[in-house]
């Protein structure tokens, strides 16, 4: 249904200007024109006072309250009067150790505002003039669940540095901070369904660009994937491909050539990588680990050059971040990749020792029972 | 001694242990059900994320199965006792300490029954499914955790049900309240004192159980059979 919004309003207009047989007498070309032009002013009139009437909406919820303002870097953190030393400790300790190696200058980052809270009574903050990254938590929570929360939102304004570059569209990231859990991403990166990771985790590094989506888009699915990948890729992602259910089926039951033609069916409608991008063998987090490592090793001003270079292919922004090669980047990245996968025996023996300590204690509660001391 | 009081706990609990037996040796097979086999080609092609999705939706089965069992053990070793109000136990020339530790090690013996029977079903298991690159099957490490999970629940029951029926019960009850309550406890403490707002005494508390140096910390490790 319709309802009085202005689209509507302007849908019902065109309708009424379009229809053949509205007008009672047949407008010139040159009429119609003026008409419109007389309405356009107002309609820039409407949209300024549309505006006008959100900034004020907004402003009125703005929350009013005393603040300290810290300086940490390019970093602006607000907090309550009093925890001006935590925050400190906090922020400075995740900008010093994580960001201030690479990261020189990011114009979000110097705009935005953290708001940064560690106490009993968490209070709510809002403001209207700028953008405000809350990092709360009540005073039970641990130094590393805040330190966590600020890589959190310095990585969200350095993602909106990226948002408006084709390097942030087409190779989108999942996160720009450092991996919570290097493991998981070595899980990540062993379960790709592509043979391209495969070869990639065993040493190729043309194959980590495929497997990266960082080779021109012509025939990359066929290098990403063999027939047989192709049809997981369908069935895991089916629910892309509800409009063609005949032809899913038969992707799904087998018929190889079938799940082809629906994935180039597919991404043929889509012009950019972004629309792509979950076809990628190697996800968010994945690609997130790379972008990451390449800062680190690209240390000071790798920000600057990655942002400089933005505009270029993802790979040519990971070069100039890096300041490496593309294959010496992608051998040096599975070499940390490699060192991350976890140990699955690291400490059972000691947990298994611990265990029979207190296996050990528990007899010998068990054998001081009360019962038998009265008996 | 110690065989009379190994054959008396084998009696008390062969009829419940049996099922458990058999349970501990079928679950590493169901849970690579459906991920092909080594002499045939799988009807559809199997990635290494089914293996894992299918592994990891069966690891949180093996802790329950292991704390079931340890449970089931413990219980059954005092039971006899509580029925006869302890009557035989008395009547034997052995101190407590040391009827206690007889006890103890037989439910002990016992429990290697479906441990064993873990670790032979979950090297069926992995013997019969191949593994796609980059994944490997853990049979033994998950049959030892496996066991001293059994053994860390049951040395735990254990010493409860060797006071009281009532002791047990008053014990876990305790256990089940402030699993309950404790969370809004705490926050009714801590607009009184400082302490309870800088720590969740729930949380604490269920952490310090299974991390580490914790007594369930054998329980908090990996549980998956195949892994990366």
């Amino acid at each position: 249904m319709c309802r009085l919004t202005p689209r509507c309003a302007a849908l019902v207009l065109a309708a009424v200007l379009a229809a053949p047989g509205a007008a009672p007498a047949q407008q010139t070309e040159q009429e119609l024109i003026q008409h419109l032009d007389t309405l356009v002013p107002l309609l820039k009139d409407a949209r300024r006072r549309a505006s006008a009437a959100q900034i004020t909406a907004r402003r009125a919820r703005d929350v009013h309250i005393p603040l300290d303002t810290l300086s940490i870097g390019p970093l602006t953190v607000l907090v309550v009067p009093g925890e001006g030393a935590a925050a400190q400790d906090v922020v400075g300790g995740v900008w010093e150790r994580d960001y201030a190696p690479w990261l020189d200058a990011s114009p979000n980052l110097a705009e935005d505002r953290i708001f940064f809270q560690w106490s009993a009574d968490v209070v709510e903050y809002s403001s209207s003039e700028f953008t405000v990254r809350v990092v709360q938590g009540a005073r039970w929570h641990t130094r590393g669940y805040m330190e966590t929360g600020v890589r959190q939102v310095i990585s969200q304004s350095l993602r909106e540095d990226l948002q408006r570059t084709p390097f942030g569209g087409d190779w989108a990231v999942s996160a720009v901070r450092p991996p919570d859990d290097p493991a998981l991403i070595y899980r990540q990166a062993v379960l790709a369904s592509s043979h391209s990771a495969r070869a990639c985790l065993d040493g190729d590094p043309a194959a980590c660009l495929t497997a990266f989506g960082l080779k021109p888009l012509d025939a990359l699915l066929a290098d990403q994937y063999t027939p047989e990948e192709r049809l997981l890729l369908v069935r895991r992602n089916g629910s892309l491909f509800a409009r063609a259910p005949v032809e899913l089926r038969a992707c799904v039951g087998g018929d190889l050539a079938e799940c082809d033609r629906l994935l180039a069916d597919m991404l043929g409608r889509y012009q950019s990588a972004q629309n792509r991008l979950w076809t990628v063998p190697f996800g968010a987090d994945v690609r997130a680990s790379l972008l990451w490592y390449a800062l680190v090793r690209g240390g000071e001003g790798a920000w600057g050059r990655l942002l400089a270079h933005a505009d270029e292919t993802a790979l040519a922004a990971l070069e100039a971040a890096s300041g490496l090669t593309a294959n010496t980047l992608m051998r040096e990245w599975r070499g940390w990749l490699l060192e991350s996968r976890p140990v699955r025996h690291a400490g059972l023996g000691t947990q298994v020792l611990k265990g029979s300590a207190w296996i050990l204690l528990l007899i010998a509660l068990a054998a001081r029972s009360t019962r038998w001391r009265f008996a | 001694m110690y065989q009379p009081m190994l054959f008396l706990h084998w009696k008390q609990i062969r009829a419940a242990l049996l099922p458990l037996v058999v349970a501990a040796f079928a679950l590493p097979l169901l849970s690579v059900q459906g991920l092909g086999s080594l002499g045939s080609f799988p009807a559809e092609p199997i990635g290494a994320y089914q293996f894992m999705m299918n592994s990891g939706w069966w690891a949180p089965v093996f802790p329950t199965l292991a704390a079931v069992i340890g449970v089931t053990l413990a219980l059954s070793s005092w039971n006899w006792d509580h029925q006869l109000n302890h009557v035989y136990a008395l009547s034997l020339p052995v101190p407590r300490w040391r009827y206690a530790a007889l006890k103890m090690g037989a439910g002990v013996v016992l429990a290697f029954v479906p441990a064993l029977a873990f670790w032979g079903g979950a090297h069926l298991a992995a013997a019969s499914v191949a593994l796609p690159p980059g994944l490997h099957a853990y049979p033994n490490a998950l049959a030892v955790r496996f066991l001293f999970s059994v053994l860390v629940s049951y040395a735990v029951l254990f010493a409860m049900a060797a006071g009281t029926v009532r002791t047990t019960l008053v014990l876990v009850t305790a256990l089940f309240v402030f699993m309950l309550v404790g969370g809004s406890a705490n926050e009714f403490l801590g607009r009184h004192f400082e302490y309870f707002q800088r720590v969740n005494v729930v949380e604490a508390f269920f952490q310090t159980l299974v991390s580490r140096n914790g007594p369930f910390e054998v329980f908090s490790g990996s549980w998956l059979l195949i892994d990366v």
